[in-house]
């Protein structure tokens, strides 16, 4: 009997019919809401009369429009300070928590919570955590001597976004990198300790070049998601009006699509998304090939 | 509230003036830890028909140019009114939008502040609240009484299928026993002459005076309406957060929003 992984000629038809769902998902969900935007955005739309031409116009929009230009700028600005915020401080926690210390499972299971609690459900404790009068980040200041901050008053509002999208974002960030780490052989470190490298050394000598792949995978994952960042910010910073303090480019798309009615400028500018996460990730797969150390 | 702290309960005559001069003295700091635990007044200033816009037409300003192409908001009495609203916060008889958001907004409602400027949506919720409270007319500015009034419809579009049946429907609710009706759930104020007049709507629960809402018809203004609104709204009342927040200066702030607003105003010519 075969025993191979090609299927036979009778069995074809059952390969076709297991994958059924996912190739529907994958072109009516991924390829077709993708290929829909695009003809969207060639259009104008109200999502009651019937759409009209506008061929490029909405792209010229992109260009044009202050308000988007800020919440684009905004989501770049959003993205450098996330993606570093990510892959450093959920590579140093992995590094940690691969000890062998007492309570190690309490600690991973205690820095992943935050991904798989509701965004929505967290994000109104963290409002309450920065609240300007009752929140207990302010009442800890003042009990140290501080004057309390407005932490989501508009000048403030970016960097405690970033605060709480890091903190949401780095137990998967520690998952990635404690698979990376198990994978480094122990006598790798043992090698390095016999020829006299300290700790440091060790980890920057050793362990470094040894997780890039997982270096790689996380920044590429967390990019991805800076880029569609939304859920947070949006609890966060929304205001009475519906505007943002800080607005990115998802909450601009939402913005247009649902409170303007306005499909073809929002489809436009998630078509520019679209392109810029496609660019990062062609420049993320050539770095790989140059930097990215496989055993 | 008014009671405990000595103050005359608000009169017809009232000015913008006296509504700062209340509110300062209903601003408590009643455990003394240096933060206010009972506020003058509580109000919206993202949405201008709880406050800024009545201001703004007491003291002789306008919102937007009839022909919707520019808007006015900055000009002549109006920055007066805007510099009023500001000196609420400022003095910190008003909690700034962040502090407000922070206690779920309505500080009224919940017992937080001595004073509100809303609309009559706002009553039920008040009454079945257990508030004990009675209404006033707006106050008085250098240019007279203003309040804001906006109707709250019925629509049929016009590709409705069942355009009929809901013509049906919107005369019942324009009639005598239909208005009676929408009084007593007691959101809106009747546009029934007959009905607005009669014990439906004066006598709602809450036993309060019904009649400054009927009386305030005299100076009212009408909420103005116009395709972009949702935007130039946003551009506008959220545009000043950063002014009531403390984080940014009014005339400045006030200068960009009106520019951004009349840039919407002109994308949606």
């Amino acid at each position: 009997m075969d025993y191979g992984l090609k299927p036979l000629g009778r069995e074809r038809h059952w390969l076709w019919l297991m994958l059924t769902p996912t190739v529907i998902g994958l072109l009516f969900g991924t390829i077709g809401s993708l290929l829909a935007t695009l003809g969207l955005s060639l259009f104008n739309w109200d999502l009651i009369n019937a759409p009209k031409w506008a061929g490029a116009e909405n792209y010229v929009q992109l260009f044009e429009n202050k308000d988007y230009i800020e919440a684009f700028t905004n989501t770049l600005k959003f993205s450098a300070l996330y993606v570093p915020g990510v892959v450093i401080i959920s590579l140093l926690l992995a590094v940690l928590l691969n000890r062998k210390i007492r309570g190690v499972g309490f600690f991973r299971t205690v820095y992943f919570l935050p991904t798989v609690t509701s965004a929505v459900a967290t994000a109104l404790v963290w409002n309450m955590i920065y609240g300007k009068e009752t929140g207990i980040l302010n009442f800890a200041l003042e009990s140290l001597g501080f004057t309390p901050i407005c932490w989501l008053c508009t000048d403030n509002a970016m960097m405690s976004v970033v605060i709480v999208n890091v903190w949401g974002a780095i137990g998967e960030g520690m998952i990635i990198f404690l698979a990376g780490l198990t994978a480094i052989p122990r006598d790798y470190y043992e090698a390095a300790s016999l020829d006299g490298a300290s700790d440091f050394q060790q980890f920057f000598r050793v362990t470094l070049p040894l997780v890039t792949p997982s270096i790689f995978f996380q920044t590429l994952i967390s990019a991805i998601n800076a880029f569609q960042a939304y859920d947070y910010i949006y609890m966060l910073t929304r205001r009475g009006q519906g505007d943002s303090s800080v607005p990115v480019a998802v909450y601009s798309i939402y913005r247009n699509a649902f409170h303007f009615f306005r499909m073809g400028d929002a489809s436009a500018q998630a078509i520019q998304l679209a392109i810029l996460v496609a660019v990062f990730m062609a420049v993320m797969f050539w770095w790989e090939r140059r930097y990215v150390t496989y055993e | 509230m008014f009671d405990a702290a000595g103050v005359d309960y608000p009169t017809a005559d009232w000015t913008y003036d006296d509504l700062l001069a209340a509110a300062k003295t209903l601003t408590l700091d009643k455990d003394n830890d240096g933060k206010v635990d009972q506020y003058g007044i509580w109000s919206d200033t993202w949405d201008m028909e709880l406050l800024w816009s009545e201001a703004i037409w007491a003291y002789g300003g306008e919102i937007i140019s009839d022909d919707h192409a520019k808007t006015l908001i900055g000009e002549g009495g109006a920055r007066d009114a805007w510099t009023f609203i500001d000196s609420l916060y400022k003095e910190g008889v008003m909690p700034t939008p962040t502090t407000s958001g922070e206690f779920g907004f309505d500080l009224f409602q919940s017992g937080m502040a001595a004073m509100t400027t809303i609309g009559h949506w706002a009553v039920p919720g008040y009454v079945q609240a257990g508030i004990n409270f009675d209404v006033a007319p707006m106050p008085k500015g250098p240019a007279g009484q203003a309040t804001s009034v906006n109707s709250a419809g019925f629509v049929i579009s016009k590709d409705s299928k069942h355009a009929d049946a809901a013509f049906e429907f919107i005369k019942f609710a324009l009639s005598e026993a239909g208005q009676k009706r929408l009084a007593e759930l007691g959101f809106a104020i009747p546009v029934l002459k007959s009905v607005a007049e009669s014990d439906a709507y004066l006598k709602q629960p809450g036993d309060l005076n019904q009649q400054v809402f009927l009386d305030s018809v005299a100076f009212a203004h009408t909420k103005p309406v116009f395709k972009g609104y949702e935007e130039w709204a946003g551009v506008v009342g959220d545009g000043l957060i950063p002014v009531f927040d403390g984080e940014a200066e009014l005339n400045a702030t006030l200068d960009e929003v009106i520019a951004a607003a009349d840039e919407v105003l002109a994308a949606n010519k």
